[in-house]
């Protein structure tokens, strides 16, 4: 292509030929009708996509704070005051919860420096809270003195019960195994979205 | 719009433009809300990637700690410091210092609610330390440690451990002394004969020489009492002394209960022996009770008695007063009164104490001045539990407190001033000064027999002074007197009485009338000055001193001036009223006040060191703060404190001897005779299994200053063999802090 002929392509007041449009036309439907599909796509499934990250990015948390927690937890049998290191009745030092909460699991823990001062214990509660579309997961610890704020964990719980906890055994405690279902029934088909389930398994460090 | 449509029609522009940016919007909106929720979560993953990293480096770092010590008995109270671990950077990971405590310690273990030894005694010069005597063999549950000797001399040698048949001591635990033990073999280094240590314990005897190390591992920790350190008491004064009590448990009378079966005492200051303030109804009680609280039984109080009997008299001796003594809550307390029937005393199977022990009651018995403890026999009984006293203050339990210093405040001689004029129907001006000046500013008053007959008489001029200032409640009165300034005319045989009237107190603070009758003063036409001793019957002396207990006794005092003056006399007459003989006039006198003066010498309240005064007991005339002789039952379930102090205590028989919280003292005496029924059994012991204080430490990691995980271990240092340093790890209480 000579220089020539671009100047006299340009000087020219002929349209794009026949061949010159099926051609650009044909170049812009390979390119437009995957991008289109795409942006379909993203459309039909952003839902999904944003809840298999809030998932993730929950379970992520939950397994952050939940090994942690249940590896302090005391045994069931400290004195001079028994109690239970980890039980699912009561909220220990932490205010009671609001009506519509659902209380999932508490763990108590001495502090090692004052063992037997009941006020120097820590309690972390995990609840289910009601929301308008649906359940989230709360974690808080408190002690006698101050309550800590709510933490957020999980979102779109399947249920009030979207996270159990069990002993193992149930006399000691020693292991405690733990799952969390998260389900958002807006989003269900979005991209496959139907639920996610995580499992964890928290071992106390106390004898 | 058809025109538009005509010339959007023919021209030539294309749409393409406006398509791409309308799909570029759409798509770049919903894709970048999909990354920008992405993007969060990849920002939250590595936060709480660096989080999990701190807590796993923190979690990493004191298991290193504890596998550090393992290996040793490092952690062991009496062990010296403790290492700190460093786990050092590592790529990310960061630098984690772990500190290692060695609870229980006496400098600031969490656990301080016993004694590294089970004794430790702090005397250092010649014949102090820790004695063995008699000719039986003693088990002593824990470690001991002298400042002095350990001595362990009469009575035959033992052929080994299990020989009950000798004068030998039995360590179950360290045993350590920086002078020299007694008997040994000569051989350099000291080797003892009749000192045996377990298996793993350590025995040494340095006969004089220098170790630092182990010097400070008998260090007299310090200990304050319940009511605060000896130099916080000793600074209190005499108010503060007692604000800490309330005035009204300054000797306060027992109570009757259970029937008139027991005395109930409650805490406070103590001058006076209980015996003395037992009420008549239940003075045969068996049992004397030193409740933890005058209220209730309600676990969670501590009971603190500072006894501080009179120089002379303070000797408290169960078999003089014939009495078993309980101290603590007695579990069958229910309200503020013990329920009928005592609790059970140790038996030979059972130590038991008649307390309740290990719980959050007790009592803490601060013996100062010269007061001291002493079990003669069996039929008199000893049982004491401590409690958890306030922890800002002490988390040692101990039961027994000799206070180590501190000086009672300096008496004083004081003259008490009226606090108001005073008061006659006889005496006139009332001018004078309130009792404290003698200025010559007189109050007269004329006697006289009276006419014939008597009529008119005034033989007896009173005196009345009141509103008298007051000394400080709980003063420990030891001289008080009226000294009246005066000058008298009068028959040369008319002595003058003086009498001076006010209420005094019996020994439970009650007001009662007394009177101390100053007779036998001549008249004196010089002023002068007359004393009448009050002291007699401010308080019966058997009672020991007079405890000031208010102006309730001394408000008002009437001095009245008192002669047998003569009326006058008609005589008799003859020759019709003529020749009359025999006639007199009344005879009179007078007498001039100048002042009148309430003398009162006291020792204000105030706490002080316990004294070391020899006494006979137990056939043994040593000083001591507790003797015990033959057939003793002493349970005393709390640490013993009193680092100026001795101890005698004598094992025999099947009567049980138990001082389950350890000794910490200047020099313990320790006779185990051959009666002794219970050769296996510790008289002095620490909590624990085996007599060896748990090896507890709490480690803490630190990572840029900051907390992040802390733990508390106990070391298992036997299997079933014996022993196996290291053998089991605990984990008692692990905490991760975010």
């Amino acid at each position: 292509m000579s220089d020539t002929f671009v100047r006299e392509r340009l000087a020219d007041e002929e349209g794009m030929t026949l061949v010159e449009l099926m051609i650009s036309m044909t170049l812009l439907t390979v390119v437009l009708v995957p991008i289109g599909a795409a942006m379909l796509l993203s459309l039909v499934h952003s839902n999904g996509i944003r809840d298999r990250i809030a998932d993730s990015s929950g379970a992520q948390l939950l397994s952050s704070y939940f090994a942690s927690d249940i590896q302090s937890a005391g045994n069931s049998t400290s004195s001079p005051n028994p109690f239970v290191g980890v039980d699912t009745s009561g909220t220990g030092s932490c205010p009671a919860l609001a009506g519509g909460d659902n209380l999932r699991l508490r763990v108590t823990t001495p502090s090692p420096d004052q063992p037997s001062t009941v006020s120097a214990r820590t309690t972390v509660i995990y609840y289910s809270h009601p929301t308008a579309d649906g359940y989230e997961l709360y974690r808080r610890s408190c002690t006698t003195s101050s309550a800590g704020n709510p933490s957020l964990l999980v979102q779109n719980l399947s249920g009030a019960t979207g996270f159990t906890a069990t002993c193992n055994p149930i006399a000691t405690c020693k292991t405690v195994n733990a799952t969390v279902t998260m389900y958002n029934p807006k989003s269900v088909g979005s991209s496959g979205y139907t639920s996610s389930t995580f499992d964890f398994v928290g071992t106390r460090r106390t004898a | 719009m058809s025109g538009w449509i005509q010339k959007r029609s023919r021209d030539e522009g294309g749409a393409s433009l406006i398509a791409v940016i309308i799909f570029v919007t759409i798509f770049g909106v919903v894709t970048s809300a999909i990354l920008q929720f992405a993007g969060t979560g990849l920002r939250a993953t590595k936060a709480v990637r660096e989080e999990r990293t701190k807590l796993v480096s923190a979690d990493g770092a004191i298991d290193g700690a504890i596998n550090a010590i393992r290996g040793s008995k490092k952690g062991l109270p009496s062990e010296g410091p403790c290492p700190t671990f460093t786990l050092p950077a590592h790529g990310n990971d960061p630098e984690v210092t772990v500190t290692c405590q060695a609870v229980g310690t006496a400098t600031g273990g969490i656990f301080d609610d016993q004694p590294i030894w089970a004794i430790l005694s702090l005397g250092k010069a010649s014949g102090q330390g820790i004695n063995k005597l008699g000719n039986f063999h003693t088990v002593i549950s824990g470690g001991i440690f002298s400042s002095k000797d350990i001595t362990s001399n009469g009575g035959p040698n033992c052929k080994d451990i299990s020989d009950d048949s000798c004068n030998a001591l039995t360590i179950y635990g360290d045993a350590l002394a920086l002078g020299t033990c007694t008997p040994n073999t000569g051989a350099t280094p000291v080797v003892p004969t009749r000192l045996f240590t377990t298996t793993g314990g350590e025995l040494t005897c340095l006969a004089g020489g220098s170790d630092a190390e182990r010097e400070a591992r008998g260090q007299d920790p310090g200990y304050p009492s319940a009511l605060g350190s000896p130099a916080s008491l000793d600074a209190n004064t005499a108010a503060e002394v007692i604000t800490l009590f309330g005035s009204a448990s300054i000797d306060p009378p027992g109570v009757c209960q259970a029937g008139n079966t027991v005395v109930r005492f409650q805490p406070g200051l103590y001058t006076e022996q209980l015996k003395n303030l037992v009420p008549a109804a239940c003075a045969s009680a068996a049992t004397w009770w030193l409740a933890p609280s005058a209220a209730t039984c309600t676990p969670g109080a501590v009971g603190v008695y500072y006894f501080d009997f009179s120089d002379g008299a303070a000797n408290w001796s169960l078999a003089d007063d014939a009495k078993d003594v309980i101290g603590g809550r007695i579990a069958t307390c229910s309200g503020a009164a013990v329920a009928t029937g005592t609790p059970p005393w140790p038996t030979t199977t059972s130590g038991t104490p008649p307390c309740v022990d290990n719980d959050n009651s007790g009592v803490q018995l601060i013996f100062g001045g010269e007061t001291r403890l002493t079990i003669k026999n069996s039929s008199n009984r000893l049982g004491i539990c401590s409690g958890k006293p306030n922890a800002s203050i002490t988390n040692q339990r101990i039961v027994l407190y000799g206070l180590p210093s501190g000086t009672r405040p300096a008496a004083v001689a004081n003259e008490i001033k009226a606090g108001s004029s005073p008061a006659s129907t006889e005496f006139s001006p009332l001018t004078l000064s309130k009792s404290i000046i003698a200025d010559n500013d007189f109050a007269h008053a004329d006697l006289t027999g009276g006419l014939i007959g008597g009529v008119g008489a005034v033989k007896t001029a009173t005196l009345t002074m009141s509103a008298f200032e007051d000394i400080p409640f709980g003063s420990t009165v030891t001289a008080a007197s009226l000294e009246v300034v005066h000058k008298e005319t009068a028959p040369a045989t008319k002595p003058f009485t003086i009498t001076a009237t006010w209420k005094s107190m019996d020994k439970y603070g009650a007001s009662v009338a007394a009177a101390q009758n100053c007779s036998g003063y001549t008249a004196n036409p010089a002023v002068h000055t007359d004393t009448c001793n009050l002291l007699p019957t401010l308080q019966n002396p058997t009672f020991g001193p007079f405890v000031w207990k208010g102006l309730n006794g001394l408000n008002t005092v009437a001095v009245s001036f008192t002669s047998n003056l003569a009326a006058a006399t008609a005589g008799t007459c003859n020759n019709g009223g003529k020749n009359c003989t025999g006639a007199a006039a009344a005879e009179t006198a007078t007498v001039d006040v100048d002042s009148v003066r309430l003398k009162v010498n006291y020792i204000p309240p105030g706490f002080e060191a316990h004294k070391a005064v020899s006494y006979s007991d137990c056939s043994d005339t040593g000083s001591a703060i507790f003797k015990s002789c033959n057939n003793p039952t002493t349970v005393v379930a709390g640490t013993v404190y009193a680092p100026t102090a001795r101890m005698l205590v004598n094992v025999h028989n099947n009567n049980f001897t138990s001082f389950s919280r350890g000794v910490v003292v200047n020099t313990i005496d320790l006779n185990a005779s051959a009666s002794n029924k219970l050769p296996d059994q510790s008289p002095i012991s620490l909590p624990g299994s085996g007599g060896t204080p748990p090896r507890i430490v709490l480690f803490t990691a630190t990572i840029n200053g900051k907390i992040r995980a802390r733990a508390r271990v106990q070391y298992i240092d036997k299997d079933a063999s014996g022993e196996f340093i290291g053998y089991e790890v605990k984990v008692l209480e692990w905490q991760v802090l975010r």
